[in-house]
């Protein structure tokens, strides 16, 4: 029973000619599937319906091999045989009754063009942003007019495909009507360039030939950037990108308002919390009465009610919030609030679509898998025997784990060593701006307080005799990882020699409380968050820091989490000092030896402690314990007993999540060599062709 | 010394309760139960008793229905040395608990009584004082900190005004309030070494006790949902509202 309080949610709102049931809309978002894997979009999709989203967009959808923005897998309409892909994830949206939304784009000079070798198009000749050794060749009136026509082309095919919203993408600084509008981008003398009205005209004429051409029955959005956080020399919401919506008006059938560019629109919790565009986007109702919608990470439903209340917004835009829990909008409706599953803002999900693999999510073991794997967020099936399950360690995959089976109805004990629940989703986020990844840890303990068939034992450490003598069916071994404090990493393989003990950290003994002495160097081989997060609180604590990392950027695959310019910037305002591209070989007598990454030089450093953020090593000593016991086990009744999380590897919160989820699924199943996820097998293309004479 | 610790399952006080749908009481199918936390905390202190040496043999006895077995498990795997069950199903009220309780103690002769100062799921903070009347027993109720001093027990009670003990002659009844100790963990491996401590089964006939409710509850809601408010823009406005609700002349 949802509280009044929450009415206003569900309100529904008139797009142009479709009626969207509720306000929660979500906006479209990249999921590293597209046209690559059709149906496991549209099943993620479909999700998402279920779930409540009156409007589920998909994601940006390529209209034009003149713009090919491979390897990045996005949805695909360049001519009438991708109507099929399109209309599954089309009809799947329907199938709950939500509105089908396409954002079509052309990317103007972002497009590499890998796959088509076309030449790039935008407003001026210009480099394409990536380091590709790629330029752009100016359009001409009929590369203009050409582009007009593919729009509309796209945008029929579009409507045929079933879907009810077909946009036009003027955003993030990715397409080309966006790239008209910037004085950066757009040094044309024509009347597509110069003043404002000519940059827009662009815009306008793929607004006004979308809406003549499907407008009839699909409403036509627009998303567009309000400003570019660049200052003066870009959009602002408070000059130009002001001026853009208030000529275009009352033109779109709704407005999608984005901020700066995809890093900032998806801001990593680690640099802003909820609602953080607010400022930015609360002109534009001012200046039209279609509706409006934009994101901010709203994962609170009072938060939403603001927003609308206020007259920021009229839908609530989710793109991570829906990741994380689709079904966001029905437990609000059901008043099941404490059942949400928050997002973290930790941007695994944009790492996916980054490394051009399908979506995951911390929060939500089974984003991604819809299709392949069959997991529903919400349903596991019921248990297929009456064992008991002993579960020892309750961090990320231990708590999933624990959950899941509990769910499935399985009689589960989750033994904790220490008297807390979490493991590291207890102590990492109390680093700096990692606070909201302890969501992780507050749902799971939330739902695992509800499940009478899951008893919780702190204090427990087990033994191997301990767990020989429990008396379960199934062990699982959720023990986590340790830090190594011999620096073996990717530049190290083999322990170091010459590090004096006494002086050297580990990130779990900064968690410990244990802090180092002095100038401190971090040497980070690690290359995600964690070398970059721990500089900065022992920078906070006053220390002074040197990181050094073999890699040439600071926290370098945090590039995938669209972070890493900013913890760069944040480490070097807070005055880390930053030795890039060097390995430390060597740490004693208060020297640090550094080598080279290239030519091996070698330069000396003085500190008094160094802290080694290297790789981890999995605490599995339980499981060979029991693998060696083997006759014993089997007579101690046990069936199984299989490794989970860091124990098994050690790697990210959302892979630890995924293994403890996919055990309570799986463990019943036996070996096989089967592929365990389905697969979408191109189909062959036409062989027999006609060879020239001669 | 000998202790007697009375425990209770109750709903554990992380689940959300439910109202059943015919207003009969909190719905309790297939939901988390675990030891009364206020019990723990006698338990806790009677282990600590105990582990000072101050004590040799600690009894912990609970009244309710099979699966309070769990309960005393653990509160044998804390450290209790023999359990004893009372099974009853249904309802069970203070007085006929105190009168069973009674009659443990007056088989078990302990020195020391200890109960919890009330079950979180009656709220009802009676058994103990009524244990003491039926035992004609002295009794320190909420206690925070207690001292054994020769055949006697000084026991700091939190009470409204701030603190005041008292000193009693042993045996007596103590409950205990929540700043008495941070009970210990009743961990797995404990709890399977406890598995070879005794636990006795009883029935309430056993004893002679008629534990048959005495009471009829009439009826159990859910708190009133909060409703709105509503601002107004200034003190005229404010005293019109106060004077529409006739809250104010």
């Amino acid at each position: 029973m949802r509280s009044a309080h929450y009415d206003i949610l569900f309100e529904p709102v008139q797009i142009g000619p479709v009626t969207a049931r509720n306000r929660f809309y979500q906006v479209p978002h990249c999921n590293g599937m597209g046209h690559r894997a059709p149906s496991g979009m549209a099943a993620m999709r479909r999700v998402k319906a279920e779930g409540g989203w009156a409007v589920v967009c998909t994601e940006v959808c390529e209209i034009h091999p003149s713009a090919d923005i491979s390897p990045h897998n996005e949805a695909r309409l360049w001519d009438d045989r991708d109507i099929p892909a399109l209309a599954r994830a089309a009809d799947a949206i329907h199938e709950f009754d939500s509105l089908a939304g396409v954002e079509l784009g052309h990317h103007g000079f972002r497009a590499q063009n890998r796959i088509s070798r076309e030449v790039p198009l935008g407003p001026s000749s210009h480099t394409v942003v990536s380091y590709d050794p790629v330029q752009s060749r100016a359009m001409d009136k009929e590369d203009i007019r050409n582009l007009r026509r593919w729009h509309t082309a796209a945008a029929r095919r579009a409507k045929q495909a079933g879907f009810d919203l077909i946009y036009v993408y003027a955003a993030h600084g990715l397409t080309t009507p966006m790239q008209f509008l910037s004085r950066r981008y757009n040094q044309r003398t024509d009347e597509y360039g110069g003043s404002l009205e000519n940059r827009v005209r662009l815009l306008r004429e793929l607004i006004e030939e979308t809406k003549n051409a499907v407008g009839d029955t699909c409403a036509v959005p627009v998303r567009i950037c309000v400003d570019e956080l660049i200052g003066s020399g870009g959009l602002c919401s408070d000059g130009e990108g002001r001026d853009v919506i208030e000529m275009l008006a009352e033109l779109p059938d709704l407005w999608d308002i984005t901020v700066g560019d995809w890093s900032n629109d998806s801001r990593p919790s680690r640099f802003g919390e909820e609602a953080v565009h607010e400022e930015y986007v609360a002109f534009v109702k001012k200046v039209t009465g279609k509706p409006v919608v934009s994101v901010g990470r709203f994962t609170s439903p009072d938060t939403m009610v603001s927003q609308v209340r206020r007259g920021v917004l009229d839908m609530i835009g989710a793109a991570r919030p829906s990741i994380a829990d689709p079904f966001l909008p029905r437990k609000i409706e059901e008043g099941r609030l404490d059942d949400i599953r928050e997002c973290i803002g930790c941007n695994i999900c944009a790492a996916a679509d980054n490394t051009y693999t399908p979506i995951r999510c911390t929060q939500n073991p089974t984003m991604g898998e819809e299709w392949r794997r069959n997991w529903h967020p919400e349903v596991v099936p019921a248990r297929e025997s009456q064992d008991r399950v002993l579960v020892v360690g309750a961090g990320p995959a231990g708590l999933e784990c624990a959950v899941s089976l509990g769910k499935r109805g399985y009689e589960v004990a989750l033994a904790e060593a220490t008297t807390e629940l979490g493991g590291r989703v207890l102590r990492e986020p109390l680093l700096p701006g990692l606070s909201a990844w302890g969501r992780v840890r507050d749902y799971r303990l939330g739902q695992i307080h509800q499940l009478a068939n899951v008893e919780i034992f702190l204090d427990s450490r087990m033994t191997a005799e301990d767990l020989l003598e429990a008396g379960f069916d199934r062990i699982v071994l959720a023990t986590g990882s340790s830090w190594r404090r011999d620096g073996v990493g990717r530049y190290h393989r083999l322990p170091v020699a010459g590090l004096d003990d006494g002086a050297i950290f580990t990130p779990d003994d900064i968690m410990d409380g244990k802090i180092p002495a002095g100038p401190t160097v971090v040497f980070d081989d690690d290359h995600y968050y964690m070398g970059g997060v721990i500089a900065e609180k022992l920078r906070d604590l006053g220390i002074e820091v040197t990181l050094v990392t073999p890699a040439p950027l600071v926290s370098n695959w945090s590039q995938n989490t669209l972070e890493q310019p900013r913890i760069q910037k944040r480490l070097l305002d807070k005055g880390v000092e930053i030795r890039a591209n060097q390995g430390l070989t060597g740490f004693s007598k208060s020297e640090a030896t550094l080598a080279c990454a290239f030519t091996g030089r070698e330069t000396v450093l003085s500190a008094q402690s160094v802290v080694l953020v290297t790789s981890r090593m999995s605490h599995d000593s339980l499981y060979h314990e029991l693998a060696a016991a083997g006759e014993r086990a089997r007579d101690a009744g046990i069936k199984s007993f299989s490794r989970v999380g860091d124990s098994l590897a050690p790697g990210t919160i959302a892979a630890a999540v995924f293994s403890g989820h996919r055990y309570a699924r799986e463990f019943e199943r036996a070996d096989s060599d089967e592929i365990p996820f389905l697969r979408e097998i191109s189909e062959l293309g036409p062989w027999e062709r006609q060879r020239p004479n001669g | 010394m000998k202790l007697l610790v009375g425990v209770k399952r109750v709903l554990d006080f992380n689940v959300k309760p439910r109202v059943k749908a015919d207003g009969t009481g909190v719905d309790l199918a297939n939901v988390k139960m675990s030891m009364n936390p206020f019990d723990e905390i006698a338990v806790e202190a009677a282990v600590q008793l105990k582990e000072k040496g101050l004590a040799t043999e600690i009894v912990v006895v609970s009244i309710g229905e099979a699966k309070a077995q769990e309960t005393l498990r653990a509160a044998l795997a804390m450290g209790a040395d023999r359990a004893i069950l009372i099974q009853t199903d249904g309802v069970t009220e203070p007085l006929g608990v105190a009168k069973l309780l009674a009659k443990v103690a007056k088989d078990e002769a302990p020195d020391l009584v200890f109960l919890g100062k009330q079950a979180i799921d009656g709220d009802n903070n009676q058994t103990g004082q009524m244990l003491a009347a039926l035992l004609g027993w002295p009794q320190g109720t909420y206690a925070s900190a207690i001292e054994i001093i020769d055949e006697r027990i000084r026991v700091t009670r939190e009470i409204d005004g701030g603190l005041e003990t008292v000193d009693l002659k042993l045996p007596a009844v103590v409950t205990v309030d929540l700043r008495l100790n941070q009970p210990r963990y009743a961990s797995l491996p404990n709890i399977m070494k406890a598995k070879s401590k005794p636990l006795e089964q009883k029935t309430p006939a056993d004893y002679g006790v008629d534990v048959a409710p005495r009471l009829s509850i009439l009826r159990v809601a859910e708190p009133s949902t909060r409703q709105a408010g509503i601002k107004v823009a200034d003190v005229d406005e404010l005293v019109g509202k106060l004077k529409a609700l006739g809250v104010s002349k």
